[in-house]
């Protein structure tokens, strides 16, 4: 066995002490980001748990998680650093009052003049400054997990404003020049895809695409959150979740969505799915009214092997 | 190893995918950190690092399957070959030892073979030196110009050259019909002709099926939209899709100048003159977005049944990009569309608004019907765009009404597919109508139609 795949076992192995339970896909990208130290650009449907592997990671590496939630109308002012201006208005108002002292003993306006370029200025420096996430994370003394969420959220101006902090984390201010990160951060990217986002950004990190995951890793992972459950159950969950997702639905459930309904099954103590059971719960895993419409017109179909093996109970 | 890694890459690029000198660099030092051991972590890395979609990256997959198995398959091809030429050969052994022997005589008309490296290779049957000779001379080929099936025929006789045909030929000419050495000869040039043939056959698949797609979405963009065939309605679909989505991606929404952050200094001053000159409150400097709306109204009748598909399938994805869009289909009377826009698969969506609106063209009370639905929604930020052969058969063409959204709106555009000298023909209302708004477009490709979108959402910024 190679060393990379080593490292690639061991990263699942650490990620599934934290409940995650990553495909090899997965646990590629975080061995190659590390490597490189690329950021990963994660997309898939909502609910694959995109947001939880940047979660996971920090846990898993111990770092502090700076969480930057993107949304229309970001602006750097928000994302990258503000002044304090309350401040420094403060500060001129001091620097007003204390004008008087730092001029004494000059001789005319050209004496007064050269004093008060002498003289430090404060105004634009570290102390005004308030850090928001993107600089927070490059500031990190121990090094952080950055987590980007939902950048297409943002505006495009937004996207070239990272380039700079994904490229060679580290961002300029005009005032102060540039200021480098000690530790590079772990950069997350998560986006759902509603819009294209610039090449620009792309070329800069691994592309990551999460899909819906398969029976046996769907199984593992609800068996990972909730160890109280029935082994049968668990299929059965599992195979009719994955069944509904092949019907034409607005949302499809995803993970997050099962692992509730899982839940929620477990809660009302049930052992087989059934019928009026789904039907029931059903709101717990669809979202929208014509979907659950749609689901409990398939019914029938989707819980064939299920009713199949309760009438088998029942002789 | 990194010679045909910069091959796969090329081989990318010519399949659509995007492939930049800085992330070949990403890609190669990817590998290097993953090693070569597994193909499947070898194929996850460079899907990774090259693929920029989801899309890319089912291309990027399949590509790394038949490109890093046509090498393994081809030396299977080859195995079979061999091995059947092997069954016959071992009843004609004596032949081909004389062969043989007849090669390595420096009298005998065959020892003219002896300067090919890959006859004897096949001869000695060492597969790795046949390989190794077949890769190089594959190589030597300019094999991304072959873009056309009608190329192949060319290059499998470039590639037989390069690997001593020739010369074999030359012999055949040269011994007489009657020479006990000839049927060996013979099998042995149609050995070699078939695996020249083979391996052509394996590069035009892997290179020519991207330069065809690139071709035949160059033809769809210049012909003319009625003209199109019904089998290419998959493929235009999907150039439609990305025709939108490039002209949305080009004229996004004119980012927010946000200027929270900056301080409005002369209005901080002021206000703040009170309290004598201390700076208690800060007022922020701060400007309105501008959301342009589009109201599109498409013409459904049977007159531009042709048209109406393509542009309602336009408006269509268009809506699912811009979202303040409305989309309004009217041939008889006029109806709202963006709902079922919304919630249908285009093609339903579209036969609906066939379905629903449909049948002999009335624009005086489809304006009418226009105007009282949506005429108090629009305002100075709406570009109305009107997509018709503005045929009116014949009725009252209420030019009172479009005068009076256009003094509403901020400009109409008229999309007419008809061809500009047959405009104000017949029952055509095209050149009045053209009158009262600012611009009017022929529009019958989809180049054409591209064009025009792109000079619109200019202008309505």
């Amino acid at each position: 066995m190679s060393q990379a795949k080593k490292s690639i076992d061991a990263i699942i192995a650490a990620f599934a002490e934290y409940g995650y339970i990553c495909s090899d896909k997965i646990a590629t990208a975080i061995f190659l980001a590390t490597a490189l130290e690329k950021p990963i650009l994660i997309e898939g449907p909502p609910g694959v748990g995109k947001t939880e592997l940047a979660n996971t990671a920090a846990l898993v590496s111990g770092k502090e998680l700076i969480r930057l939630q993107c949304y229309e109308g970001l602006d750097e002012a928000k994302a990258l650093y503000e002044w304090k201006y309350g401040k420094q208005l403060l500060y001129t108002q001091v620097l007003k009052e204390k004008l008087g002292d730092v001029l004494e003993g000059a001789t005319g306006l050209d004496g007064a003049m050269a004093r008060l370029h002498s003289f430090s200025d404060v105004f634009y420096s570290h102390e005004f400054l308030e850090p928001r996430p993107l600089l927070k994370a490059l500031q990190s003394e121990l090094g952080a997990v950055l987590l980007i969420d939902e950048i297409d959220k943002a505006d495009q101006e937004f996207e070239s404003l990272l380039l700079e902090v994904l490229g060679h984390y580290q961002t300029s201010i005009p005032e102060l020049g540039t200021i480098k990160a000690n530790i590079p951060p772990r950069v997350f990217l998560t986006s759902n895809n509603t819009r294209d986002l610039s090449d620009a950004l792309k070329r800069r990190c691994l592309h990551l695409y999460i899909p819906y995951p398969d029976e046996k890793l769907e199984q593992k992972i609800i068996a990972s959150r909730l160890p109280e459950i029935d082994p049968d159950l668990n299929q059965q969950v599992v195979k009719f979740v994955q069944s509904l997702r092949e019907l034409d639905l607005k949302k499809a459930p995803a993970i997050s969505e099962t692992i509730d309904w899982a839940r929620s099954l477990v809660l009302l103590q049930a052992n087989q799915l059934d019928r009026q059971l789904v039907r029931d719960t059903l709101n717990v895993l669809l979202k929208f009214e014509q979907d659950i419409e749609a689901a409990e017109q398939a019914l029938g179909e989707l819980l064939k092997p299920g009713i199949t093996s309760s009438s088998r109970v029942l002789n | 190893m990194k010679q045909q890694l910069l091959r796969f890459m090329r081989l990318l690029q010519q399949q659509g995918v995007r492939v930049s000198p800085a992330e070949s660099i990403d890609a190669l030092s990817a590998v290097s950190a993953i090693g070569v051991e597994s193909s499947d972590l070898l194929k996850e890395t460079l899907a990774m690092t090259l693929a920029k979609t989801a899309q890319e990256e089912i291309i990027c997959k399949r590509c790394f399957d038949q490109f890093f198995s046509g090498t393994d398959s081809a030396q299977d091809g080859n195995q079979n070959e061999s091995d059947e030429s092997m069954a016959a050969e071992s009843a004609t052994s004596s032949i081909d030892d004389a062969l043989a022997a007849a090669i390595a005589d420096p009298n005998s008309p065959a020892n003219a073979l002896v300067n090919s490296p890959y006859i004897e290779a096949v001869l000695t049957q060492n597969e790795t030196e046949q390989q190794a000779i077949l890769a190089e001379a594959m190589g030597s080929l300019p094999l991304e110009t072959m873009k056309f099936f009608t190329q192949k025929g060319l290059f499998v006789r470039r590639l037989l050259d390069a690997l001593g045909e020739a010369s074999l030929r030359q012999v055949l000419a040269n011994i007489p019909q009657t020479d006990p050495l000839r049927p060996a000869l013979e099998q042995l040039q149609q050995t070699l002709q078939n695996q020249a043939k083979s391996s052509i056959e394996r590069a035009f698949e892997l290179n020519a099926a991207g330069h065809h797609d690139a071709l035949m979405e160059e033809l769809l963009q210049k012909t003319r939209l009625n003209a199109i065939e019904r089998r290419h309605a998959d493929r235009l679909k999907s150039l439609i899709q990305k025709l939108a989505r490039k002209l949305t991606q080009k004229h996004r929404k004119k980012p927010k100048r946000t200027r929270r952050g900056q301080l409005n200094m002369i209005k901080t001053l002021r206000k703040n003159i009170p309290n004598d000159g201390v700076l208690l409150t800060t007022y922020w400097r701060r400007t309105e977005k501008r959301k342009p709306q589009i109201m599109a109204l498409c013409d459904v009748s049977g007159s531009v049944s042709a048209y109406a598909k393509f542009l309602l399938m336009l408006l269509y994805y268009l809506q699912d990009v811009l979202p303040r869009t409305r989309s309004f289909a009217f041939a008889h009377r006029l109806g709202e569309i963006t709902q079922s826009f919304q919630q249908l698969p285009v093609e339903l969506a579209i036969e609906r608004a066939n379905w629903d609106f449909g049948g002999a063209t009335d624009y005086g009370s489809s304006l009418e019907q226009f105007w009282k639905l949506a005429g108090k929604d629009i305002t100075p930020q709406t570009t109305v765009i009107i997509l018709g052969d503005a045929r009116n058969n014949y009725g009252n063409p209420q030019f009172d009404v479009l005068q009076a959204i256009n003094d509403r709106c901020r400009r109409i555009i008229w999309l007419n597919p008809e061809s500009k000298n047959q405009w104000g023909s017949g029952d055509s209302e095209m050149v009045r109508y053209q009158r009262v708004c600012q611009s009017a477009y022929e529009c019958n490709t989809l180049g054409q139609l591209e064009r025009v979108i792109d000079q619109l959402l200019t202008l309505t910024r």
